[in-house]
C-alpha cells in the first residue's frame, strides 16, 4: 500500500471524509474552546429548572437549573479525550501484540485467540462493569485504562488475522531470505502494508470507546462524577424524570451528540477502508 | 563432497502433516531426492504442478528443514544444522527470484529504499553515499537505465519486466553464490521473459553464480540450463545433461513431457496421454508413474525403483533401466538403449 | 474451397474511458471466422485480444463500448442486440469459455445442475431432456457419467475445464470462443484438452476462436492465426505460413521468444520495450518503437493491411503495397 500524494488527495476528496472531518473538527473545537464558547459555567445552578429553550438558554436548563448547552460543550471534552486516548492505547497495544503473534505464530497466538474467544462469550459491558467495580475509581484516567484493557484483545485478533495473510506474501519471504531481522520485518516491512486495516480498526475502536465511555458514565460505574460528560447528562436526565417533564432539550442533545460523533468516526473508517481496498484491489475486512 | 560440488542433496524427503488429532496423514511433497550441483552450474528442475519442485527449491534455500536426509553446501556444511548466525549467512548466500515480481517487492517501499536496505544488509557500515552508489550500480547491472529514474519509483509504477529486474538486483545486492529462480518468467510476457533469462545467463557467467531454475517448460529448461532434473510426484525420475534429456529421454514421464510440450518446430506423433498425477498422501511403495505408464511392469506396482545410472551423469528411476531387471524380461524400452528418434513418444500411442 | 463466414468483423473499434482520457483499446479489426475452422487470436498482455472476444459476446464491461465497425454473426448485427435478444443470442449461437472459468464454477451446485441450468435457461428444453443431454455432453468430453453428481472441488483442474467446455457446447453453438483455455493447466492436461477440443470441432462442425498468448500452442492447434499488437491485427494467415514465413517483425520476434525443444542451441532475443500509449495515440506504426526494421515511413501512419501471399495479410511497410504507396511506400529490404 503506497502513501503517495495521489492516494492522500483522493482520500480528502471523498464526501465521507469531508463530512466526517468537519463533524469531528466541530466537536474537537468545542472541546478545546469550551471555556471560551460556553455561555455559562456548566455547574451554575442558579437558573430556573426545566426551562425550555430560549434566547438566554439555547438548549434550556436541566432539573438542577444548569444550562444544557454549556454542559454539552464541556461534556464533549470527556467524550473526545476518552475516546481518542482509549482508542490510541488500545490500538498501540493491540497492533503490537497482533503483529507479533501473527508473525511469530506459535503459542502466543493460540493463547491469544482462546482468551479472546473466552471474552467473546461474556457481554462486554458486564465485563467492564465488573472491572470497574473491582478497581479503585481513578476518575477519567481509570476509565481510559478500563476501556483499553478489554479493547486491545479484539484489536489484536483482527490485526493478527491480517498479519497472517500478509506474512505469507512473497516480499516477506524475500525479506527473510535477505536476512532482515524479525523485528524489522514486522514493523518496517509488514506493518506499513497493513496500516489501512490498523487505521480503520483504530477508528472503530475510538468510536467504541466513545460509546463505552458514555455507557459507563451513564451507569455511573466509572469516570469522575464531578465532571460533565454526555453519558452522565443522560443518566441524570433519566433519573430526574426528564421524560415525564417532557424535557426533550435535555435528553435529545447528549444522545444526538454521542451518535453523531460515533457516526463521523465510522464514516472516516469507512473512507479509509474504501481507499485502500480499491488500491490493493483486494479484500480488506474488519473482523 | 567432491571438488567442485557446491550443493549435495542426499536422500532428502519433506513431508507435511495435516496436523489432525485423528486420522493424521502425511503428504510426501518431496521423497528421497538425491543430486549434486556443481559450482557455477545451471540446473533446471522441471515438472508439473504438485511435483515438489517448489518445495525442493525452498529446502535448498533453507526455509524449512527436510523431514529426513541432508542438504550440504560447500563452505557451510549441513544446512539445517547451522546455528543462527551461520544460517543468516547462508540465507544471504542463497537468494530467490520469485514467480510473481509484484508480490516479491514491498508495495510500500520505493525502489531506492529496497535496494539500499539490501546493500546495507551486506555491509552494515556502508555510508549513505555508498549505499546509493551501489544501488545505482545494481540497477545498471540489471539493465535499468537511467538508474536515477527508478530509485524513487514504487513497484506499482513499473512494468512486470522491470520489477523482475529489481528483484534480481536486490538479490545480487547481498552477493549470493546461489540463485534459485522459481518460475521467473511465467508471469511475464514472453517477449520480456526471454530478456530476463538472458540477463540471468549473463550474470551467471559474469558473477560466477550457481543457478537453480524451477520451471514447468522443457524448452525453457533447455535454453537456460546445462543439466535438467525431471520431477514427478515428489521424486526424481530422470536427471542428466540438458541435451541428452531432450534428445534421448529415457523415463516414460520425460517422454510424455516432451511429446506434449507445444513446439511447432518439433515433429512428434500424436499421442493419447491418460491418467492423472497421483495423490501425494502416503504413497504406496511403488513407482509413482505406474497408473499412467504405457510400459509398466508388474514389479513397478510393488517396488519403488531406485535411481540408477544409465550413462555418465545420466540417471533414471525406472525398472526398465535397472541393472537388476529380471533375466529374460524384455523391457519395452531397451535397457541402456535410448528411446526411438520420435522422442520415444510411440510408446504412448 | 472457401467455407462460409460464421463471424465477420469489420473495422471494429473498441474504447473505454479512464480518468486520463479514452483508451483506444482496439481499432480497425477485420477478421472472419469460417464455419468449422479453428482460428487463433494471439498476442501478449494489453494487445486487446480478450477485448475483441468480449465484444463478440456483448460482454464489454464498465466503460467499454464498441465505438466503430460491425460484428456480423450470420447476418445478425451483434452490436445492435440488446437485452433479451442479446441473452438469447448468447450461448445459443455463440458461447464462450472465459478465462479461469474452471475456477469460477459455482462451488455449491453439482455438475449436473450447472449443465442443466445453463440449458434450461436458454431453451425450452424439458428437465428430462436436459438431463439426457447433460449425460451426452459429459460423454463427449470424456468424463464418466457418475461425475454428474460431483461438486466442482471434487474434480481435478483438467476435469473442471472439460465441464466448462461441455457447458459451452450444450446448445450446439456455431462458434465457441475460448479465452486462454489452458491457463493454469499442466502441459499434459493441456495437450489432451486441446486435442479433444479440436476433435469435437471436427465432429460437431462448430468453429472455434481461441485467444491465447501461447503462440506455439496456437500454431499446433489452429488452422489460421491472427497476431494482435496494441489493438490491431498485424498479421493474419495459415498457421503453417506464419510459422515458416512470418512477415511482420512482431510475429518474427514473438516466434523467436519461445525457446524450442529442438534445433541448434542459439541465443534468443526478446522484444524490449512496452506497448505504446493507447490514450494519446501517436501517429505512425504502433510497433515502431520496438521494431528492429524501423524506417522513416513508419512514423507517418499506421500501415494498411496488405496481402503477402494466398490467405496471408500483414500490416507493415516492409511489404510492398499499393495501399502503402500513398505514404511514400516501402523502401524495400
Amino acid at each position: 500500500m503506497t502513501w503517495d500524494s495521489d492516494t492522500i488527495r483522493r482520500f480528502f476528496r471523498y464526501k465521507r471524509t469531508i463530512a466526517a472531518l468537519t463533524i469531528i473538527a466541530i466537536f474537537t473545537a468545542s472541546a478545546i474552546l469550551a471555556p471560551l464558547i460556553s455561555p455559562y459555567d456548566p455547574h451554575n445552578i442558579n437558573f430556573k429548572s426545566f426551562d425550555p429553550p430560549s434566547a438566554a438558554h439555547w438548549l434550556g436548563t436541566d432539573s438542577y437549573g444548569q444550562d444544557v448547552l454549556s454542559q454539552l460543550i464541556w461534556g464533549s471534552r470527556i467524550s473526545i479525550m476518552v475516546g481518542i486516548f482509549a482508542g490510541l492505547l488500545t490500538s498501540i497495544v493491540g497492533t503490537a501484540i497482533g503483529v507479533i503473534s501473527g508473525y511469530k505464530k506459535g503459542v502466543l497466538g493460540e493463547v491469544l485467540m482462546r482468551v479472546v474467544d473466552l471474552f467473546l462469550v461474556i457481554p462486554n459491558l458486564i465485563l467492564l462493569i465488573l472491572l470497574a467495580a473491582f478497581l479503585p475509581n481513578l476518575g477519567t484516567f481509570g476509565e481510559i485504562i478500563i476501556i483499553s484493557a478489554l479493547g486491545w484483545l479484539w484489536m489484536a485478533r483482527s490485526i493478527r488475522a491480517q498479519t497472517l495473510t500478509e506474512g505469507s506474501r512473497d516480499y516477506i519471504l524475500a525479506a527473510r531470505a535477505l536476512g532482515i531481522p524479525d523485528r524489522e520485518i514486522m514493523f518496517k516491512e509488514l506493518l506499513p502494508n497493513i496500516l489501512p486495516v490498523v487505521l480503520a480498526n483504530m477508528i472503530l475502536v475510538i468510536t467504541a470507546a466513545i460509546l463505552t465511555e458514555a455507557s459507563l458514565s451513564f451507569l455511573g460505574v466509572a469516570g469522575d462524577p464531578t465532571t460533565v460528560s454526555w453519558g452522565r447528562m443522560l443518566a441524570l436526565a433519566f433519573t430526574n424524570n426528564a421524560v415525564i417533564y417532557n424535557a426533550w432539550w435535555w435528553t435529545l442533545p447528549p444522545g444526538l451528540c454521542i451518535a453523531t460523533l460515533g457516526f463521523s468516526f465510522i464514516l472516516l473508517g469507512n473512507a479509509v477502508l474504501d481507499l485502500f481496498a480499491r488500491n490493493r484491489g483486494g479484500n480488506v475486512q474488519i473482523q | 563432497m567432491a571438488g567442485d560440488e557446491l550443493i549435495v542433496v542426499d536422500s532428502v524427503s519433506r513431508h507435511f502433516s495435516n496436523n489432525a488429532l485423528m486420522n493424521r496423514r502425511e503428504l510426501y511433497a518431496v521423497h528421497e531426492v538425491s543430486f549434486a550441483v556443481g559450482k557455477g552450474e545451471r540446473l533446471a528442475i522441471v515438472g508439473e504442478s504438485g511435483c515438489g519442485k517448489t518445495t525442493l527449491a525452498r529446502l535448498i534455500l533453507g526455509l524449512y528443514p527436510p523431514t529426513s536426509g541432508s542438504i550440504r553446501v560447500d563452505g557451510f556444511g549441513e544446512v539445517h544444522a547451522l546455528d543462527r548466525a551461520t544460517m543468516k549467512l547462508y540465507r544471504r548466500a542463497t537468494q530467490m527470484i520469485f514467480q510473481d515480481p509484484f508480490a516479491a517487492l514491498n508495495p510500500a517501499h520505493q525502489i531506492g529504499a529496497i535496494l539500499r536496505r539490501a546493500v546495507r544488509l551486506f555491509d552494515r557500515r556502508a555510508s549513505l553515499q555508498e549505499q546509493e552508489r551501489r544501488s545505482v550500480e545494481l540497477l545498471e547491472t540489471v539493465g535499468l537505465m537511467p538508474a536515477g529514474d527508478f530509485m524513487s519509483k514504487y513497484p506499482h509504477q513499473l512494468s512486470g519486466g522491470q520489477r523482475q529486474r529489481i528483484v534480481i538486483a536486490r538479490a545480487l545486492a547481498v552477493r549470493p553464490s546461489i540463485l534459485v529462480a522459481d518460475e521467473p518468467t511465467s508471469m511475464l510476457d514472453v517477449s520480456i521473459g526471454i530478456d530476463i533469462l538472458n540477463l540471468m545467463l549473463d550474470l551467471g557467467d559474469r558473477e560466477k553464480l550457481t543457478f537453480i531454475i524451477v520451471t514447468h517448460n522443457l524448452g525453457q529448461a533447455r535454453y537456460f540450463a546445462q543439466r535438467i532434473l525431471v520431477m514427478y510426484a515428489g521424486t526424481i525420475v530422470e536427471i542428466g545433461p540438458a541435451k541428452v534429456i531432450l534428445e534421448t529421454p529415457f523415463h516414460p514421464y520425460t517422454v510424455l513431457l516432451l511429446a506434449t510440450t507445444p513446439d511447432p518446430h518439433a515433429t512428434r506423433p500424436e499421442i493419447r496421454p491418460r491418467g492423472e498425477p497421483p495423490s501425494l498422501w502416503e504413497p504406496k511403495n511403488a513407482c509413482r508413474f505406474y497408473d499412467r505408464c504405457p510400459v509398466r511392469l508388474d514389479r513397478c506396482r510393488t517396488e519403488f525403483p531406485p535411481l540408477e545410472q544409465v550413462a555418465p551423469g545420466h540417471y533414471v528411476r525406472c525398472f526398465h533401466y535397472s541393472r537388476s531387471a529380471a533375466a529374460g524380461a524384455e523391457p519395452a524400452i531397451g535397457a541402456g538403449r535410448p528411446a526411438s528418434p520420435k522422442f520415444g513418444a510411440d510408446i504412448f500411442q | 474451397m472457401e467455407r462460409e463466414a460464421v463471424l465477420d468483423i469489420r473495422d471494429l473499434a473498441i474504447e473505454y474511458t479512464i480518468p486520463r482520457g479514452t483508451v483506444h483499446a482496439v481499432s480497425s479489426i477485420n477478421l472472419e471466422v469460417r464455419a468449422g475452422e479453428i482460428l487463433g487470436l494471439a498476442g501478449e498482455s494489453g494487445c486487446g485480444k480478450s477485448t475483441v472476444a468480449y465484444s463478440i459476446m456483448g460482454l464489454l464491461r464498465g466503460t467499454g463500448r464498441v465505438s466503430g465497425g460491425t460484428i456480423d454473426f450470420r447476418g445478425t448485427q451483434v452490436v445492435d442486440l440488446k437485452g433479451e435478444q442479446l441473452r438469447a443470442f448468447r450461448w445459443d449461437r455463440v458461447s464462450m469459455v472465459l478465462q479461469s472459468a474452471m475456477n469460477n464454477l459455482n462451488p455449491v451446485i453439482t455438475v449436473r445442475e450447472q449443465l442443466c441450468d445453463a440449458m434450461e435457461a436458454h431453451s425450452t428444453i424439458s428437465k428430462k431432456e436436459s438431463l439426457q443431454r447433460a449425460r451426452e455432453l459429459l460423454r463427449m468430453v470424456q468424463i464418466e457419467e457418475e461425475r454428474l453428481s460431483a461438486f466442482p472441488h471434487q474434480l481435478s483442474g483438467g476435469m473442471r475445464q472439460r465441464v466448462v467446455i461441455a457447458m459451452a457446447l450444450a446448445l450446439r453453438p456455431d462458434l465457441v470462443i475460448m479465452d486462454e483455455p489452458t491457463t493454469g493447466l499442466d502441459v499434459v492436461v493441456q495437450y489432451a484438452i486441446m486435442r479433444e477440443i479440436a476433435r469435437l470441432s471436427r465432429e460437431l462442425g462448430f468453429a472455434i476462436l481461441i485467444i491465447s498468448h501461447d503462440l506455439p500452442l496456437l500454431l499446433e492447434i489452429c488452422d489460421r492465426l491472427a497476431i494482435m499488437y496494441a489493438g490491431k491485427i498485424v498479421e493474419l494467415g495459415d498457421s503453417r505460413t506464419l510459422l515458416t514465413h512470418p512477415a511482420h517483425p512482431y510475429t518474427q520476434g514473438l516466434l523467436n521468444a519461445f525457446p524450442p525443444l529442438v534445433g541448434p542451441p542459439a541465443r534468443l532475443e526478446g522484444i524490449p520495450g512496452t506497448i505504446p500509449d493507447l490514450v494519446e495515440v501517436a501517429p505512425g506504426c504502433l510497433f515502431r518503437e520496438r521494431c528492429k526494421s524501423r524506417m522513416a515511413v513508419c512514423d507517418t501512419r499506421h500501415p494498411a493491411t496488405t496481402a503477402v501471399g494466398a490467405n496471408h495479410t500483414v500490416a507493415c511497410y516492409l511489404v510492398e503495397s499499393p495501399a502503402n504507396a500513398s505514404t511514400g511506400g516501402s523502401h524495400g529490404r
